[in-house]
C-alpha cells in the first residue's frame, strides 16, 4: 500500500552529492537510512522487555556485550505490531554514545541516490510519518522515504501523539 | 494585576530559578558548553520579556548579565567572581520580581552598583571576540558586502583577542613523588575493561559450572583471583579523598557568614576518606546544601546564641568515614536543632498529613517532612538555601545513588545530617531474582533477608485491609509484588505473595517487602546506564549483562519504594523499623575468618572450624618424612600451606588450628584480614580440592576453605570415621531440592563434609538418573514443594521394587506431624529440619552407617 | 483572514504579540520552539511568521533553514526578532532566509510598520 500520490515533478538545482541508504521494508513501504549512521545489521535473538517503558521501545539486546535499545518501527508509525521474534531483522545505530536498533520487517540492499533528487515530503503524507522523514526520493523500484534518525528517537517521538499532530486517535 | 504582567512573573521567577540552579552547576564546571548556553538563553529571554513590560531595572540587570554571559560562551574564563556577581545579580532580580508580585510595579531603587560590576567583567575583555568568526554552528561564511560600513568599523576596533579566551584547567604543580598524572580517560577506559574482564570471567564461571574439566577449573581459579585484585586496584584509581569536595567549604562557610550576619568556624574530619571520583561528582551539589541549611536554619545569630548561653561563634563540623562498602558522612552544627512543632505545624499546613496521623508518628518520622517537596520552616525562604535546591532535593540525589540521608537532633544544642552513599557505583553484587517469568537483578546492599513464606512457621504473610504483610519477628512490614509494581502480570491470575519469596530490602530505616518466585545466586555485575530513552523510568538504575549473556534490568529499590507509595497510598511512611541487627534466613550468622595466604585473592574459613590462632616462628618447623611439623601442646600438629608456592621463610608467621576433634592441623598464613559475620552463600566454582566455592564477603569475592580436605589431606593415615567425622568421598548422594536457594545452601554443606553431590530440581529428573542405574548411597529430599516433591519420589521408588533403593532422607522446614506420619508410612530413613546442617549431616552419617551394617 | 505563526519561548512574549496581530486582523498560532513550529507549518504553512532567534530544541536560525526547505517553506514572509543592534546577529538571520527584522521590545506601531514593509499587509 502507497500512502502518497504521484505529484508534479518539481525540478531541482543539480549537485554532485550522492548518499548511500540502506533501505528497510516496514508495511510493504519501502524506507532509507543513512548508512553513515547504521552500524550492523542483525537478528534480534533473545530481547529482554522492559516495563513500564513507552510502547514503541521493544526492550533490550546484548549484540556481542553491548546492549542495545531496540525499537519497533511499526510501533513507531502507528501500524500494527507483535512481539519481536527472535529471527526479526534490527538496523543498529549509534547516537549520542548509545546503541540503539530498529526492529523492521526486512532489509534490502544499498541504494545510492543524487541529493538534489530528495523531494520535500509529499503534503498527504501521514503527519507522524512526515515528522520522520526528510524527504523522498523517487526509485525506479519504487518510492524511497528518507527517516531522519533524530527525529526518531527524540523522547516526544516515542510518547503518545503530540495534540498537533493530525490523528484520530485518543 | 494584567494578565500579562501575572504570567511575567510566574514565567520570569522560574526562568531565575533555573538560571540559579545552572550557575551552581556552572561552578562545578566552568567549561560546560551547555550550561553555558542555558543560562545565556534563559537571561536573553528575561531580557527580551522586559522591554515589553516596561521594565527598567530588570531590564538593564539582565542586559548587563546577559553580556557577560555571553562573553562565557564565547570562551572568556569563568571565575568565581564573575560567577558570585551574576549570582548576586540574580538575587536582585529575584526581589524586585517579588517586589512586582506584591505590588504590581517595579520597586525604586538603584543597581548601578551591580550594573557596573558587571560591566568591568565584561570590558575585562578586549572586544576582539568577533561574533562572526567565534561562533563555529554557523558552518556559512557571512556576508560582507552587505553592510559593508559597519563590518569595516567593527574590524577596525576589533584587536585580536590572546588565546587565553579558552578556560584550561589550571594543573597545580606536579609534587616530586613516586607517582604520574594520568588523564581521567585512561582511568575510565581502564575501568570500562576491567568491567568487561568481569563479566567475561562470569562468562567463564557459568560454564565452568556445567563442564567438568579439571584443568580449566584450576586456570579459572588463577583467572578469578587476578581479576579480583585487578578490579580492586583500578577502582582505587578512581578513588579520590573526600577533601576534594570540601575545597569550597570554608571560602562558602565564610560567605554564608558574611550574608547571614552569623560567626560560624568549619571543623572538618575525615577528609583523607577515599570514594569513587564518580560518586564524589554526585555528591558536592547535596552536601553544599547541606552546608548552607545548617548555617541558615540551624545556627543562631551570635547575639541570640549569648543569650542562650552559647558561645557566640556556631560550629558546622563535617566528618567522613568508611563503613564496610559505604561512607558515612556527619554535618554535625551546635544550632537549635529541629523544633519539631513547627515542622509538624507546616506539615499539617502543606497537606502532608492529617492531625489524626500526626498523633501516631514517632518525632523521627516527623523530621522527616524536611525532606518532602516544597517544604520550609522559615518564614520567608532565605537567599541562601532557597537556592532552588530544596532538601527533597538532596535526599532524591543522594538516594539516586544508591544513598540515604537522615537527620538526628537534640532540641536547641543541635542536629546532625548524616549521608550515606555507597564507595563505588561501577560493579555491585547483585542478587537475581525472577518474576512474571523475567529476571532481574537487585543490589545486595538493599537486601538484607530472605524469606519463603510457605516454608517458616515464624514468617507469616497475612492480608489486611487489601494489602499484604509480613510478620517478621516484632514488626510488620508491607509487602508486594514485584511484578505488579512493574505492571507485567495481571493480579487476578498472578500467584499470592505466600508462594515463592519475598525479599525484604531496607533503605535508610524504610523496610519493605518484594514478593518473587525464584530467587537464583549472587553475582557481581556491571552496572551499565539505562538508554537515555528509558532513563526518567525510576525503578530501574541501569542493566546489565549476566554471565549466561541475558540481558537484564537493575531494579532500584528507591524507585520501587516510590512506586509502592503510590500503589499503596501510603506515600514514604511505610512502617519504620527500629535498627537491629542484620539477622538472615536462618537463625544462625555465619561467620568467616578472612586472611591472605600467599598470591591471590583473599580466603576464607568457617570460624567455628577455627580453634586458634597461633604464632609461630617458621624456623621451630620440624620436617618429618617430608611433611612438616609444629609441636603444639605436646603434639605435633601437621601445618600446611594455603598454596604450595608460598615460601614459609623465617621469622613468626600466623598459624590457624583446625580441629574436628578428632584430628587437628595448622594452615600457615600472610595475616588475618578480619572476621566477619556474614551470608553463608558460597557459589561453588567447580570440584576445586580444598575449596568449598567462592563467597561475597564485604563486596568481595572470597575462596572459601574446605576445612574438611585440609584436615584430610593432613591425616591421610586416619582411619574413617565414625559420625562426627567426615565421610569418605567415594559417598554419592542426591540431593533434590526445587528451590535454587536451598540447593545452593545444602549442597556446599554436604560437599564440605566430603560426600559427593548431585544436585536435583525434579523429580522426573531423579527418577530418571535412577532408572538408569546411577549409584547413590543415600537420597537426601525436600518434601514441601508444592506439585511433585521427595515424598512422590519415595512412592515411586517403593513401587518400583527396584533392587538397589537407596536410603531416603526428608527434608522439611516446618515439620508437623502429618510429615513425620507420612515419612514413616514411607519408610523414611529420616526427617530433618533444613536449617538444621549438623543434624542432617548426623542423620546422613548414621544412615550411610546402618545400611552399611546391613548390606 | 492571514494566518501568522508566533515562534517564541516566551509565553509572555507569544501574548503580546497575539494581542497585537489579533487587532490587525490576523489569524494566531503559537510554538514554543522551532520544532514545534515546523510540525505546526506541515499542518498547515502560515502567510506570516515571527520568530525569536534564542530558543530551546531549535533555535532560530535553524528553524529558518529548515522551514525554506519544506514544500512550500518558501511562501511565508518570516520576520525575525533581534534584541540589540548587533549587526552579526541581523545579517546572519537574513542570510538563514529572514525577510525582515524586529527589535524588541516592540509594539503595534512598529509591527504595523514591519508587516508593510514585508508585504503582509
Amino acid at each position: 500500500m502507497t500512502f502518497v500520490t504521484r505529484l508534479a515533478f518539481e525540478p531541482t538545482e543539480s549537485t554532485s552529492l550522492r548518499t548511500d541508504y540502506v533501505t528497510v521494508f516496514i508495511d510493504g513501504q519501502r524506507f532509507g537510512l543513512e548508512i553513515g549512521s547504521v552500524r550492523d545489521v542483525f537478528m534480534a535473538g533473545a530481547v529482554t522487555k522492559v516495563p513500564l517503558a513507552p510502547p514503541a521501545v521493544a526492550g533490550l539486546i546484548n549484540l556481542r556485550g553491548r546492549v542495545v535499545t531496540a525499537i519497533c518501527m511499526r510501533k513507531l508509525l502507528r501500524l500494527p505490531a507483535e512481539r519481536p521474534a527472535p529471527g526479526a531483522m534490527v538496523v543498529g545505530i549509534e547516537r549520542g554514545g548509545e546503541s540503539f536498533g530498529f526492529i523492521v520487517d526486512s532489509v534490502g540492499e544499498v541504494v545510492s541516490v543524487m541529493d538534489g533528487d530528495c523531494q520535500p515530503n509529499p503534503l498527504n503524507l501521514d503527519p507522524r510519518w512526515a515528522s520522520f522523514s526528510r524527504g523522498i526520493h523517487w526509485l525506479s523500484e519504487g518510492l524511497l522515504v528518507v527517516l531522519d534518525i533524530d527525529a526518531m528517537l527524540a523522547p516526544s517521538a516515542l510518547a503518545p501523539a503530540l495534540p498537533l499532530a493530525r490523528e484520530t486517535e485518543p | 494585576m494584567d494578565e500579562i504582567l501575572r504570567d511575567f512573573v510566574t514565567e520570569t521567577a522560574d526562568s531565575i530559578e533555573s538560571v540559579d540552579r545552572e550557575l551552581v552547576r556552572l561552578e562545578q564546571d566552568p567549561n560546560d558548553e551547555t550550561i553555558l548556553a542555558n543560562i545565556f538563553r534563559l537571561v536573553h529571554t528575561i531580557k527580551g520579556t522586559c522591554g515589553f513590560l516596561g521594565l527598567n531595572r530588570l531590564e538593564s540587570l539582565s542586559h548587563a548579565a546577559e553580556t557577560v554571559m555571553s562573553q562565557f560562551r564565547e570562551g572568556k574564563a569563568v571565575t568565581t567572581d564573575a560567577v558570585d556577581l551574576i549570582l548576586a545579580t540574580v538575587d536582585r532580580i529575584k526581589l524586585i520580581l517579588r517586589s512586582i508580585e506584591e505590588n504590581a510595579v517595579e520597586p525604586d531603587g538603584d543597581d548601578g552598583d551591580l550594573i557596573r560590576s558587571l560591566e568591568r567583567t565584561a570590558g575585562d575583555v578586549l572586544p576582539g571576540s568577533d561574533d562572526e568568526i567565534v561562533d563555529v554552528s554557523e558552518p556559512i561564511a557571512l556576508p560582507e558586502p552587505e553592510l559593508p560600513a559597519v563590518a569595516a568599523s567593527k574590524a577596525a576596533n576589533a584587536e585580536n583577542a590572546p588565546d587565553a579566551g579558552l578556560p584550561k584547567r589550571r594543573s597545580s604543580n606536579a609534587a616530586q613523588s613516586q607517582s604520574i598524572r594520568v588523564p581521567i580517560d585512561t582511568i575510565e577506559s581502564l575501568m570500562t575493561m576491567v568491567s568487561e574482564l568481569v563479566l567475561t570471567r562470569n562468562q567463564l564461571v557459568e560454564i565452568s559450572r556445567r563442564a567438568e574439566y579439571p584443568e580449566f577449573k584450576t586456570a579459572l581459579q588463577r583467572l578469578s583471583s587476578v581479576t579480583a585484585e585487578l578490579q580492586e586496584r583500578v577502582m582505587k584509581t578512581r578513588m579520590q579523598p573526600i577533601s576534594t569536595a570540601w575545597q569550597k567549604l570554608p571560602r562558602l562557610v565564610r560567605d554564608l557568614c558574611a550574608e547571614l550576619g552569623k560567626d560560624i568556624e568549619l571543623e572538618l574530619a575525615g577528609a583523607d576518606t577515599e570514594l569513587d571520583r564518580q560518586v564524589l561528582e554526585l555528591v558536592k551539589d547535596p552536601f553544599t546544601h547541606l552546608i548552607r541549611n545548617a548555617a541558615d536554619h540551624g545556627i543562631e545569630m551570635p547575639h541570640e546564641r549569648r543569650r542562650l548561653g552559647k558561645s557566640p561563634r556556631g560550629t558546622i563540623r563535617i566528618s567522613a568515614q568508611h563503613e564496610s562498602g559505604t561512607i558515612s558522612i556527619d554535618i554535625a552544627d551546635d544550632g537549635r536543632g529541629i523544633d519539631i512543632g513547627r515542622v509538624a505545624a507546616k506539615a499539617i499546613e502543606r497537606g502532608l498529613v492529617t492531625p489524626a496521623e500526626l498523633e501516631r508518628m514517632t518525632e523521627e518520622r516527623i523530621a522527616r517532612f524536611i525532606f518532602e517537596p516544597g517544604f520550609s520552616t522559615m518564614a520567608s525562604v532565605s537567599h541562601v538555601s532557597g537556592r532552588g535546591v530544596g532538601m527533597d532535593v538532596v535526599r532524591s540525589n543522594i538516594e539516586l545513588i544508591g544513598g540515604s540521608v537522615d537527620v538526628r537532633w537534640t532540641k536547641g544544642q543541635g542536629a546532625v545530617f548524616t549521608i550515606k552513599i555507597p564507595l563505588t557505583l561501577a560493579i555491585v553484587a547483585a542478587l537475581i531474582i525472577e518474576t512474571a517469568g523475567q529476571r532481574f537483578a537487585l543490589p545486595q546492599s538493599a537486601v538484607v533477608e530472605l524469606v519463603q513464606p510457605l516454608a517458616s512457621a515464624e514468617h507469616r504473610l497475612e492480608k489486611v485491609r487489601g494489602s499484604w504483610l509480613l510478620r517478621l519477628r516484632e514488626t510488620q512490614i508491607p509487602v508486594v509484588r514485584l511484578a505488579s509494581i512493574l505492571g507485567i502480570e495481571d493480579p487476578q491470575s498472578a500467584p499470592t505473595p505466600q508462594e515463592g519469596f519475598v525479599v525484604v530490602i531496607k533503605l535508610g530505616k524504610r523496610v519493605f517487602g518484594l514478593a518473587v518466585d525464584a530467587v537464583f545466586h549472587t553475582e557481581e555485575i556491571v552496572v551499565k546506564p539505562l538508554s537515555g530513552l528509558l532513563r526518567s523510568l525510576s525503578v530501574f538504575s541501569g542493566n546489565t549483562i549476566l554471565g549466561d549473556g541475558a540481558v537484564v534490568l537493575i531494579l532500584d529499590p528507591n524507585g520501587i519504594l516510590a512506586r509502592l507509595g503510590d500503589q499503596t497510598g501510603q506515600g514514604r511512611g511505610e512502617r519504620d523499623e527500629t535498627p537491629r541487627p542484620r539477622k538472615r534466613l536462618h537463625e544462625e550468622k555465619s561467620s568467616f575468618l578472612v586472611f591472605r595466604a600467599g598470591f591471590g585473592e583473599a580466603k576464607a574459613v568457617s570460624l567455628a572450624a577455627v580453634t586458634r590462632l597461633e604464632e609461630v616462628d617458621m624456623a621451630s618447623i620440624e620436617t618429618v618424612a617430608g611433611r612438616k611439623f609444629i609441636q603444639y601442646r605436646g603434639e605435633l600438629i601437621p601445618i600446611m600451606q594455603a598454596d604450595e608456592g608460598m615460601d614459609l621463610g623465617s621469622g613468626i608467621r600466623p598459624v590457624l588450628l583446625f580441629s574436628d576433634g578428632q584430628r587437628t592441623a595448622g594452615l600457615v598464613v600472610d595475616e588475618i584480614v578480619d572476621i566477619v559475620e556474614d551470608h553463608f552463600d558460597v557459589k561453588p566454582v567447580g570440584q576445586m580440592p580444598g575449596l568449598l566455592g567462592t563467597a561475597v564477603i564485604r563486596e568481595r569475592a572470597t575462596e572459601v576453605l574446605d576445612i574438611g580436605y585440609w584436615l584430610a589431606s593432613a591425616h591421610p593415615d586416619h582411619p574413617e570415621g565414625q559420625a562426627a567425622g567426615p565421610a569418605p568421598r567415594s559417598r554419592r548422594i542426591m540431593l533434590l531440592e526445587a528451590a535454587p536457594f536451598f540447593r545452593g545452601m545444602l549442597a556446599p554443606v554436604l560437599k564440605a563434609a566430603g560426600y559427593e553431590v548431585v544436585a536435583l530440581a525434579e523429580v522426573d529428573a531423579a527418577i530418571g538418573l535412577l532408572e538408569r542405574g546411577e549409584p547413590f548411597d543415600a537420597i537426601v529430599a525436600d518434601v514441601e514443594a508444592p506439585g511433585r516433591n521427595g515424598f512422590d519420589l519415595a512412592e515411586e521408588l517403593r513401587a518400583g521394587h527396584r533392587l538397589r533403593q537407596p536410603p531416603v532422607i526428608a527434608l522439611s522446614a516446618r515439620g508437623g506431624s502429618s510429615v513425620v506420619d507420612r515419612a514413616r508410612r514411607l519408610e523414611l530413613a529420616d526427617v530433618v529440619s533444613k536449617f538444621d546442617r549438623p543434624g542432617l549431616l548426623d542423620a546422613l552419617a548414621e544412615t550411610l552407617a546402618d545400611a552399611e551394617a546391613l548390606s | 483572514m492571514k494566518y501568522c505563526l508566533v515562534i517564541d519561548d516566551s509565553a509572555v512574549i507569544r501574548k503580546v504579540s497575539r494581542r497585537i496581530l489579533e487587532s490587525l486582523d490576523f489569524e494566531i498560532a503559537e510554538a514554543t520552539d522551532g520544532r514545534e513550529a515546523l510540525v505546526s507549518c506541515e499542518a498547515r504553512m502560515p502567510e506570516g511568521i515571527i520568530v525569536d532567534w534564542s530558543m530551546p530544541e531549535m533555535d532560530g536560525y535553524d528553524f529558518i533553514k529548515a522551514l525554506r526547505r519544506m514544500p512550500g517553506g518558501e511562501r511565508p514572509k518570516v520576520i525575525f526578532c533581534a534584541t540589540d543592534n548587533d549587526v552579526g546577529t541581523i545579517a546572519r538571520a537574513m542570510h538563514a532566509g529572514a525577510d525582515e527584522y524586529i527589535m524588541k521590545p516592540f509594539d503595534k506601531e512598529i509591527m504595523t510598520l514591519k508587516f508593510q514593509q514585508a508585504g503582509l499587509l
